[in-house]
């Protein structure tokens, strides 16, 4: 805050000297000694001179064109005197002007504050509040609309997902969204003719269209090609598909997060008791429209147990109904996933819409999947759509609006 | 999943039960041949089937056949009558090396129904297609029988003999003009393409019954409702396809009533061990299954018996001998590969409403993956800046990740067979995604700052993936008095809170104004850049609002995190 000096005072009403100075001179040029009997005639003489207002010839004191120029307006500096008068500050340019005249000073004391409008730790320190009164504000007029920093709605979701699923137990997976067909495929026992490998099912990659098996996974390949060919050790007749090692290396978009419980099964020091899950984006070649888009996720997760058996994959999956979709309304139908036996589809109950919704696909890993990857135990599975099952639990129609590219959307949500 | 319309009152004829007509209650009923009905529009309902590996339940006659067992009405092993009979079908040797495998039945005295004859297409379509790969594996052919003069041959012809006139023509092409000229030529013909000789099906007098595996000749290769007697030919790259196709499609006519007469196919080369078969062959298929494995696997606690009847349901006969189960499957269940298969069975017709789920009580501590813990901890901190979380695809293409960015060519992870040239290339870095997402947004209030934790793929010559999989971070803050010092704060605010000692030196990025970028380097390696963008790419974008952004690399950030199997 800023109050004028008993000089700044002074010349607010009487006007500048330099003003007053061209004022006197508008008609006609001044003698010098004339003019020097006024007042403030250094002050005058000096900031006029610096204003390029006025020139000295033989004694004569003359008015230039832009002494003239200047006559025609307001004078800024005035004018901001009377706004620092009314206000307690004007603009920050003039303000170093006033300051290096001494035409103003810092108000320190606000003793002579009459309302408060803002209060401030000077007014708090000094106590000056004690008797003054504040000005009254209006609590009913409108606020400026400012946005808070926050998370993305259907991440929020996901968080949740994942706190539920630690919660129960579950350690998580995380691993690359480039692939190798071995791990999204091969391991799963999907057979290399499968029309489910097709270019209308998976996303290849263009270049370099091979990776390589990493070595810490190489010795399960010839295990994994004995499974498709002819069962390996198992008893199965296998897909009686020949096996191409070749093929395994191909580079895709993973297309299931089950790659991820292929990898896992592979590490070293995997064994029963183990419960893992990875929330995994996911991809497939699909055109984009309410339902469909290029990349979605995936609630993907494994269970081995010694003791692994269907009725506790049905244990698990109304567990995921209850506390992911939020409903006890689950029942249990036969479905088909070329690497689990028995597989099962969880349907849930939509009350909004009044259906059923295949929610939940799971199943037991079949057993040439699992002796080729060196499992000892059952090993119970699922990976479940979790766009899908937002969508329900949100209300939300278009698949399209998880990755909402609308701001106005995503600040306006409310946190639920 | 192969999806089939049938006639409600054909399929209740058949099972021999009226079914509901309420969707949901249908699909209860269904579900034990893991059929899903999409949707019933008068008569007419379409079946989606779940099992990919069941082709016998591609037919409505099939699926009505499984319905039956399962619904206890025709339970226990079908037995398939065969007649005598001395057709014949000759193999030429160069087959071999093209097409090597046939398969043959007559199906006489059946009164085929423009229904039936509907049906039959549509299920020789989606086997051919699916069961079949593209009809590599298998194809199949129907003819009049009674039109034919035996024996047949199954031979080898150059591309320009043996013109005949195909399906849904009028006039004699050779097989090569068929390729060229004729839809199913069109999309069959890469399976002929590498061959000087192709297959050539013709019966005795040298009529040509039809191009395996492309078209039937329209004078022969017909059925219609006068048709009385079906020969079905199934050709193929492989055995067990083959005559598995042809035991389905020979129990689809014979549950119409049909009496089926083998064919004995005479090959120069060894086909199983054997030069003479007959076919079709419905030896069941054998499995031994142990009662207290099964029980383990579906925890239940059933005895042998009641595992019989309930195999009985799925057209199999058992013949319990203590612990073992002997198990005769029906031939065409080719899906049974090892005894879990058959658990299935037994699951399925137990019913699964009737399995007590045990509630999960897991003996392991869970965890999050440290990687998603590091993101989290820094997209706390962005939310504490006031930024809005944006979620954007990982899928991309190369004129918002280079173009629209000002940014040099560079080799990126590019999709082989994109849907949309939209989505066509993995991103390398998330700001372009950041910078569509503000220009979509010019009609809202500013300021907008908006951030993204996600991850990235990255070309790498060494990793097996060839590629990695890079979590990073981004933000970007738009308004009108936009600065460079605001991001500095912004970024170091956060280096500071992770408990890194960072250092910015300047950089020139073609995304950004030379002299208002700068590189950020923790450890000497650099992480990550921050600035303020071009105009340039402003006006690429659509947008008029200066805007300021950072991207950092979490993943060389934090690398004790980088763990991926």
């Amino acid at each position: 805050m800023w109050r004028l000096t008993p000089e700044g005072r002074k010349y607010l009403t009487e006007g500048l000297p330099e003003r007053r100075l061209i004022e006197a001179i508008k008609n006609r040029p001044q003698e010098m000694g004339e003019a020097a009997k006024s007042m403030d005639f250094p002050i005058a003489i000096q900031w006029s001179k610096k204003n390029g207002w006025i020139t000295v010839s033989g004694g004569k004191i003359f008015l230039t064109d832009s002494g003239h120029a200047a006559l025609r307006e307001r004078d800024p500096l005035q004018v901001a005197m009377a706004e620092t008068e009314r206000n307690g500050s004007t603009s920050r340019e003039i303000l170093n002007i006033l300051l290096e005249r001494k035409l103003i000073e810092e108000q320190k004391k606000t003793t002579e504050v009459s309302e408060i409008t803002q209060l401030t730790p000077e007014i708090i320190k000094s106590g000056t509040w004690k008797n003054t009164s504040f000005r009254q504000y209006d609590p009913t007029a409108p606020a400026p609309v400012i946005h808070p920093g926050k998370k993305q709605a259907y991440r929020a979701f996901l968080d949740e997902v994942r706190e539920e699923l630690v919660a129960l137990g579950f350690e998580e997976m995380t691993g690359p969204l480039v692939e190798l067909a071995f791990y999204n495929l091969d391991a799963l026992f999907v057979p290399q003719d499968h029309t489910a490998r097709g270019m209308h099912d998976i996303y290849y990659v263009k270049d370099p269209k091979y990776g390589g098996i990493p070595r810490m996974n190489s010795s399960f390949l010839p295990k994994v090609k004995a499974a498709h060919e002819n069962g390996g050790s198992t008893g199965s007749t296998g897909w009686r598909v020949p096996f191409s090692e070749r093929e395994s290396a191909r580079l895709l978009l993973r297309s299931h997060g089950t790659s991820l419980s292929a990898r896992w099964m592979m590490k070293q020091n995997i064994r029963a008791p183990g419960a893992y899950f990875a929330i995994a984006r996911t991809f497939r070649p699909d055109r984009m429209d309410t339902t469909h888009m290029p990349e979605f996720n995936q609630l993907e997760g494994i269970v081995l147990d010694k003791d692994g058996n269907f009725r506790k994959i049905l244990g698990l999956l109304s567990e995921f109904a209850k506390r992911i979709a939020g409903t006890d309304k689950v029942k249990f139908r036969p479905a088909y996933f070329p690497f689990t036996e028995p597989s099962v589809q969880g349907m849930v109950w939509h009350p909004g819409i009044k259906k059923w919704l295949e929610m939940l696909p799971a199943g037991m890993f079949r057993p040439e999947l699992t002796a080729a990857l060196g499992m000892k135990t059952p090993v119970m599975a699922w990976g479940i759509g979790i766009d899908r099952l937002f969508m329900v639990r949100e209300n939300i129609s278009d698949i399209r609006q998880l990755f909402s590219q609308d701001i106005g959307w995503l600040r306006n949500r409310e946190v639920t | 999943m192969p999806t089939i319309e049938v006639s409600m009152n054909d399929l209740e004829n058949l099972i021999g039960r009226k079914l509901p007509r309420d969707i949901e209650e249908l699909n209860d009923v269904l579900q034990a041949a893991k059929g899903e009905a999409e949707r019933i529009e008068g008569d007419r309902l379409t079946l989606s089937m779940e099992d990919k590996n069941r082709p016998d339940l591609w037919s409505v006659e099939g699926f009505a056949l499984e319905m039956r067992g399962a619904l206890g009405i025709g339970k226990g092993l079908p037995s398939v009558q065969m007649k005598k009979s001395n057709f014949t079908v000759k193999v030429d040797i160069g087959l071999r090396e093209t097409r090597p495998y046939i398969a043959a039945a007559v199906v006489k005295g059946i009164k085929l129904t423009d229904e039936i004859i509907r049906g039959m297409m549509q299920t020789q379509d989606k086997i051919d297609g699916t069961y079949g790969r593209g009809r590599r594996k298998s194809s199949t052919g129907l003819y009049d029988s009674s039109m034919l003069a035996w024996p047949l041959s199954y031979g080898l012809g150059s591309p320009h003999e043996n013109a005949f006139v195909p399906l849904g023509f009028e006039e004699k092409m050779t097989p090569a003009d068929i390729i060229r000229k004729h839809p199913k030529g069109q999309e069959y013909g890469s399976l002929l393409a590498s061959f000087q000789k192709w297959p050539i099906f013709k019966d005795s007098e040298g009529k040509v019954l039809s191009l395996p595996p492309v078209t039937n000749s329209a004078d022969l290769g017909k059925i219609t409702e006068a048709t009385t007697d079906v020969l079905i030919e199934v050709t193929g790259t492989d055995w067990p396809t083959v005559s598995n196709v042809l035991r389905i499609m020979t129990v689809a006519l014979a549950e119409r009533g049909g009496q089926v007469f083998p064919v004995t196919i005479e090959y120069p080369y060894s086909v199983g061990g054997s030069r003479k078969l007959i076919t079709p062959d419905f030896e069941p298929r054998k499995v031994k299954i142990k009662v207290d494995e099964i029980n383990r696997l579906l925890g239940t606690e059933l005895s042998g018996t009641q595992m019989g009847a309930l195999l009985s349901k799925a057209h199999c006969k058992t013949r319990s001998k203590g612990n073992v189960l002997n198990v005769l499957a029906p031939a065409w269940r080719t899906d049974v590969m090892h005894w879990a298969d058959i658990a299935e069975d037994i699951a399925i017709h137990h019913g699964y409403q009737k399995f007590e789920p045990i509630p999960p009580a897991l003996p392991t501590v869970g965890a999050a993956a440290p990687k998603e813990r590091y993101s989290d901890r820094v997209r706390e901190l962005l939310i504490g800046l006031k930024m809005q979380e944006v979620l954007n695809f990982t899928l991309t293409n190369t004129n918002d990740l280079l173009k629209k960015m000002s940014m040099p060519a560079e080799k990126l992870i590019e999709i082989e067979n994109p849907v949309s040239s939209e989505y066509s290339v993995l991103r390398n870095w998330l700001l372009p995604g950041l910078l569509r997402f503000l220009a979509a947004n010019r009609i809202h209030d500013y300021p907008q700052k908006v951030f993204e934790v996600g991850d990235c793929v990255v070309t790498d010559t060494i990793a097996a993936e060839r590629s990695r999989t890079v979590r990073k971070a981004a933000f970007a803050v738009t308004h009108d008095k936009v600065n460079f010092t605001e991001m500095k704060s912004e970024v170091e605010s956060i280096l500071r809170n992770l408990g890194v000692e960072w250092s910015i030196s300047p950089q020139s990025h073609p995304s950004f104004i030379e002299s208002r970028c700068g590189e950020i380097k923790v450890k000497g390696r650099a992480i990550g850049f921050l600035g303020e963008i071009k105009p340039e790419v402003l006006a690429n974008w659509g947008m008029e609002m200066p805007v300021i952004a950072a991207e950092i690399d979490l993943e060389t950030l934090a690398p004790q995190n980088a763990e991926q199997a």
